[in-house]
């Protein structure tokens, strides 16, 4: 009873503070980032496995001590000889196939149980990597990641199977870029070496291979299976170009810059913008084409996408101008806000495409939901 | 066995790291810090619990994992402090709130990022261990019975504490209000 009304008076007490409380509850908007997250938890996985691994082996090693502790014994426990023995050798059997796994798992592909082996062994390798043999061994997963990616999309299985190993492959893909970006030298600009300034080249290239490599995924996959997977592909795109922008910003940071650096950071800038003119210009090519197929309810959108579509090439064309002055700082700035205007403008159609599909819709659009199953139009 | 108890243990990170990375975060005042000792939080409570595996503590342990996190980041955070040489830096050093949702209004944004300047300032002139337990409370939304937990006190003792950590900060408050005015 005494504690009721203890209780009681406590839960008065904080109404009475409803105002101040609300206050101290804004600051609940405070949140880690996403990425950190993220790559905190791959870390955290990694050393389970670890520890893991290591519980296993002391197991093994006092187990092995126990089995040849027959070699210590007397000639009067001559017979347990035999059963230590056959423990052994089913031991052995065990490793072996420990081992056929292990090679197994080497040649396996998403969708596989012995994926995940493959993928934590991989973790192992890189957690026990030199600084010096790290580097190479990212990009051999990354290289791995993107020949699985086109091994899954040129298979023959099932769409849902498919739709599922493409994105088990991009996750991992995505989760690779992490943490690179993460790996990237967080340093202020007088303190660059050039063991940094590499690792930032390696990075980069890592990324663009990325890049390229889902947009040859959105050309070959079937458009059910690009719809569902829309929003993860435009993720990993983004994550790459964040990496990429950062990659190119250390370089851009390097002090005493020799004519090598500004090579490089030309042709980085050169590949990029490539990349954004092709971007600009599919942009420019599906405007026209909706506005020939649109309804009046559309023109709003359309216009939108012609006028970020134009500012895109027009500061395509500013950036240009940058690159020509050396500015390179001004080009990197211009070069996110034209990659923000064409991932704006490219959400914007892709959800206009999906909205297009809607069944409601259909009659507007008959060519487009003919395409797509039932099940996904619900 | 083990792999079922990783998994469980994933599943606490996925669900705490976001609080325990706040509760670190405004008691440190650095983001890359709070980053560290956030990971490192997660790290020693695994080693803790898989090396007592079955023991009543670690059992206890994860019956209550939020609880649990917390006494780590709270024993991390003593450490460092004691490593460092120096007292916890205040709230006042906390800078570059990144208020997360970016599809409210801009004007909204700056509004509610001068009131959480306010509650923030008002935060730094109560003494720590007011601040510590108007965080878990209001913040992180603590019972009082887990937070008695973490602080080894009775419940009653927690409610005196709360009770007035709330008075000295409303007064805080209301005293820059009306400086303010």
């Amino acid at each position: 009873m005494e504690y009721n009304d203890l209780y009681n008076d406590f839960a008065r007490e904080e109404k009475s503070f409803t105002g101040t409380i609300e206050k101290i509850k804004l600051l609940k908007e405070l949140k880690p980032k996403e990425n950190w997250v993220i790559f905190c938890r791959a870390n955290l996985v990694m050393r389970l496995e670890m520890e893991r691994k290591k519980e296993l082996l002391n197991k093994d090693f006092s187990t092995l001590r126990e089995l040849f502790s027959f070699l210590r014994v007397t000639e009067k426990h001559k017979h347990s000889y035999r059963f230590a023995y056959a423990v052994f050798l089913g031991l052995a059997i065990i490793l072996a196939t420990s081992g056929i796994t292990v090679w197994a798992s080497t040649k396996s592909l998403p969708g596989s149980q012995l994926y995940k082996v493959k993928i934590a062994i991989e973790k192992a390798y890189l957690l026990v990597a030199t600084d010096n043999n790290r580097e190479k061994l990212q990009s051999e997963m990354a290289n791995r990641r993107l020949g699985e990616l086109k091994t899954v999309i040129n298979s023959s299985i099932s769409t849902k199977n498919k739709q599922e190993r493409v994105e088990e492959v991009v996750g991992h893909i995505q989760q690779q870029l992490i943490i690179d970006q993460e790996q990237l030298p967080k340093t202020k600009k007088t303190d660059i070496s050039e063991k940094s300034i590499n690792a930032v080249k390696e990075v980069t290239n890592r990324a663009e291979q990325v890049k390229k490599a889902i947009v040859e995924a959105k050309q070959s996959l079937p458009n059910e299976i690009k719809e569902n997977l829309n929003d993860k592909l435009a993720e990993v795109t983004d994550v790459a170009d964040k990496t990429s922008f950062q990659a190119l910003e250390m370089l851009i940071n390097k002090p005493d810059q020799n004519n090598s650096d500004k090579d490089e950071i030309l042709s980085r800038f050169k590949e990029i913008i490539n990349e954004k003119e092709i971007a600009v210009n599919n942009l420019k090519a599906q405007d026209s084409e909706s506005q020939a197929t649109s309804t009046a309810d559309k023109l709003p959108i359309n216009a939108v996408l012609v006028n970020q579509s134009d500012q895109a090439a027009e500061l395509l064309s500013e950036l240009q101008e940058n690159l020509k002055k050396d500015d390179y700082v001004t080009a990197l700035e211009t070069l996110k806000v034209i990659n923000e205007i064409v991932r704006g403008a490219e959400r914007i159609i892709s959800s206009q495409q999906r909205a297009d599909f809607l069944p409601e819709q259909s009659g507007n659009n008959a060519n487009s939901t003919s395409s797509v199953p039932s099940d996904t139009n619900q | 066995m083990p792999s079922i108890n990783e998994q469980k243990f994933l599943e606490f990170y996925d669900q705490y790291v976001e609080k325990i990375y706040r509760y670190i975060f405004f008691r440190i005042g650095s983001q890359e810090l709070a980053e560290d000792l956030t990971s490192e939080v997660f790290l020693r409570s695994w080693q803790y619990v898989n090396q007592n595996q079955e023991s009543e503590s670690s059992l206890r342990a994860m019956q209550n994992p939020r609880a649990f996190f917390y006494q780590v980041a709270r024993n991390l955070l003593v450490d460092f402090h004691r490593q460092k040489g120096k007292s916890p830096i205040s709230l006042d050093e906390i800078t570059d709130i990144k208020i997360a949702d970016k599809k409210d209004d801009p004007i909204e944004i700056t509004a509610r990022s001068i009131e959480m300047e306010i509650v923030k300032k008002a935060l730094v002139n109560i003494n720590e261990d007011y601040q510590e337990i108007i965080i878990w409370r209001y913040l992180e939304e603590l019972e009082i019975k887990e937070i008695a937990e973490i602080l080894n006190k009775s419940e009653g003792a927690v409610r005196v504490l709360i009770s007035r950590a709330l008075n000295n900060l409303k007064g805080v408050l209301d005293r820059n209000e009306a400086e303010k005015v």
